[in-house]
């Protein structure tokens, strides 16, 4: 809850009341003179009217809090209290992205109202700019304008149901719920092998035993597939936060509320992925490549989850991004999840880099689908020079066997990362192929 | 001596304005398309009960208008040569007034109400002149001047777009109310005056609409705080800033 600093300087006359007053008190001169009595009637209601306003004039401060509503996304409570003579308060409440909303609102003593507003926007945000006149009882009498500057939420990512998740190409541990190719207990048969030593007579396959050695001069042991965890690391390029129309991608004009920027799609991708695969009992971290300091090293459980959602939501494009040398390290055998809108190279040389490197690595297109009906010719021409350059990076890309997921197309997206799943579980495809 | 490539020669001046025509007819049908587009979600203030601040802005337009309705009413303002004039500047004010309520409009057509007033008969007659609804006419005008001057200033804090709590409105006419019932009662106590002037019955009945008159006032005038209170003692605890 945040109070505003309380608006400084007297309550105001209007000018209107002024002038109203001096054409009343004319009227009512000019009539005495003239001995026109329905002359000086006209001014006697208003010349009333201003000095009621006068001796009315409210004393004291207009104070506006804003109490953020717990659980709703972009809803607030205000509380506003003015003095007991002010009848009236002008408000002001805006946000960007948003229409803003202007209201005249009688209030006396204190009064609550709620304010919300709907986005698909997620992330850091500011929640309401309060702008507030106290007015008097005849609006003639005005108080000094206050402001209350607008609080940062901070809005979490909500992913979407996933299905089935490609996984990297080595799992690791002895536990988790994925099946290693490795010797081990808790999955399913591997193979039938002479016993040895640490081989446990429970493990003995006796029909096995009777068919190949009938004499019982060698034991066979039925040998099942360890269990183990994927490592995933998501890298978010959050360098770039670029909405559906091109006009805002310099700044100006800003991006409408209903419109998720590439960024928002990037969070909420990266909140499904790590739901889903830390709901598979597997390690997920976080990397940024706009900013060097922020990581969530890898982890598992719902704390992770709720650190990496957190992480997720804090991300945000920070001035001139420093070029990297080279790409974060990542744990040996991870999946690499990369979420780019590949509008420039730096994301699609790291995806290649950590794919020359050994890592599965799959990249996620999170350009939002663009209007380009409101450009003109040439801005045209240079949105689809860029986006020309974008999809021979993307082409480069699944060439050198970088397997590519558009997000903004969520049922493709869905059944794109199922596809893959089954591929590298067949060990035909690129990603998932477990050892 | 060099040939001139057909495709480095510079475009005519016909090519070059037809180029720019085109350029100009794409900005204008792009301005056209955005603002044909949705516009984006609004900041929603949720309010129990209100009215569009469009009306309440276009209110004292409508009653400037009505006003000069009721002042032209009678003929003799048009058979003083100034009705077409008065008429005109009325529509000046109702467009200004709807536009920039903040200026001092309703004052300066208060005072084109009084020229205008002038100009034609004497309201507060009653017979001899064949016009009988003048004091109705100026009770009408007493409104609706009153109405134009509290709610000129209110329209200039609301915006186009904005809305308006009722209570806002009922807390403005029960303001108002109070300020009427006197001044209705000074027309009334005006036009027994002006009946009844130069009889015996009718002095009496000045006397008494007189006194009346002075009550009302300053009841009204107490009530409504016109009348300042003593000051508090010294040392008193005071929000004055």
């Amino acid at each position: 809850m945040t109070t505003d600093p309380a608006p400084a300087g007297p309550w105001r006359v209007e000018p209107s009341l002024v002038a109203g007053a001096g054409s009343a008190l004319v009227l009512v001169a000019v009539g005495a003179l003239l001995g026109r009595a329905d002359v000086v009637l006209l001014g006697v209601p208003v010349l009333l009217g201003a000095a009621g306003a006068l001796a009315r004039r409210p004393r004291g401060e207009v104070h506006v809090d804003v109490r953020p509503r717990p659980g709703e996304r972009l809803a607030a409570e205000l509380v506003v209290t003015a003095p007991p003579s002010a009848r009236a308060l002008r408000l002001r409440v805006s946000r960007p992205g948003h229409r803003t909303a202007e209201a005249l609102v009688a209030v006396e003593g204190t009064r609550r109202l709620d304010v919300r507003a709907a986005s698909v926007r997620t992330g850091g945000q500011p929640l309401f700019l309060v702008e507030h006149q106290g007015v008097g009882t005849d609006a003639d009498v005005v108080g000094p304008p206050g402001r209350r500057e607008p609080d940062d939420v901070l809005v979490l990512p909500t992913g979407r149901r996933l299905g089935e998740l490609p996984l990297p190409g080595r799992l690791r541990g002895l536990s988790g719920q994925h099946e290693s190719r490795r010797p081990g207990s808790g999955g399913g048969l591997r193979d039938i092998h002479p016993f040895e030593p640490g081989d446990t007579p429970r493990q003995v396959d006796w029909k096995v035993t009777a068919r190949r050695s009938p004499a019982l001069e060698q034991l066979y042991v039925r040998r099942t597939t360890a269990l183990g965890e994927a490592v995933v690391i998501v890298v978010v390029d959050s360098r770039d936060d670029v909405g559906p129309d091109p006009l805002t991608w310099s700044g100006t004009p800003a991006v409408r509320a209903d419109d998720a920027t590439s960024l928002d799609l990037a969070r909420q991708a990266a909140a499904a992925l790590a739901e889903g695969y830390l709901g598979g009992g597997d390690r997920v971290g976080v990397e940024d490549l706009g900013v060097h300091r922020r990581a969530v090293r890898s982890g598992s459980g719902r704390r992770q989850l709720d650190r990496v959602l957190q992480q997720l939501a804090w991300l945000r494009p920070e001035g001139d991004p420093q070029t990297r040398v080279r790409p974060p390290r990542i744990p040996a055998g991870a999946l690499v999840q990369v979420l780019s809108t590949f509008l420039d190279p730096e994301a699609a040389a790291m995806a290649a880099a950590w794919h020359r490197a050994g890592h599965t690595v799959v990249a996620v297109d999170v350009l939002p689908r663009l209007r380009m009906r409101d450009l003109d010719t040439r801005r045209r021409l240079a949105l689809r020079l860029v986006l020309a350059e974008r999809d021979d990076r993307l082409a480069d890309l699944a060439a050198s066997g970088v397997d590519v997921v558009r997000w903004v197309d969520a049922p493709a997206a869905t059944t794109r990362l199922a596809t893959l799943a089954r591929a590298g579980r067949r060990g035909h495809g690129r990603a998932g192929a477990r050892g | 001596m060099s040939r001139r490539e057909p495709g480095r020669r510079p475009p005519s001046r016909g090519v070059r304005a037809l180029a720019r025509g085109r350029e100009a007819l794409e900005r204008w049908a792009h301005r056209v398309r955005r603002r044909r587009a949705p516009g984006p979600p609004g900041v929603v203030l949720e309010l129990p009960r209100s009215v569009p601040g469009a009306l309440v802005r276009l209110a004292p337009a409508v009653l400037v208008v009505a006003c000069t309705a009721v002042v032209t009413t009678g003929g003799t303002v048009a058979g003083s040569g100034i009705g077409t004039t008065v008429r005109v500047l009325t529509a000046l004010a109702a467009v200004v007034v709807a536009g920039r309520p903040r200026w001092p409009v309703a004052a300066l057509f208060t005072l084109l109400l009084a020229v205008a007033v002038l100009a034609g008969g004497d309201l507060l007659l009653t017979d001899g002149t064949g016009e009988t609804a003048g004091p109705w006419r100026l009770a009408a005008l007493v409104l609706a001047v009153h109405l134009l001057h509290r709610v000129t200033p209110l329209a200039a804090h609301v915006a186009w777009g904005g809305r308006v709590e009722t209570a806002v409105l009922v807390r403005t006419a029960q303001s108002l109310l109070r300020v009427q019932l006197a001044c209705q009662a000074l027309v009334l106590g005006t036009v027994l005056l002006r009946a009844g002037a130069g009889t015996p019955l009718g002095d009496d009945r000045v006397r008494a609409v007189a006194v009346g008159a002075v009550v009302v006032l300053a009841v009204v005038l107490h009530r409504s705080g016109a009348v300042p209170e003593p000051a508090e003692p010294a040392g008193a605890p005071s929000a004055v800033h």
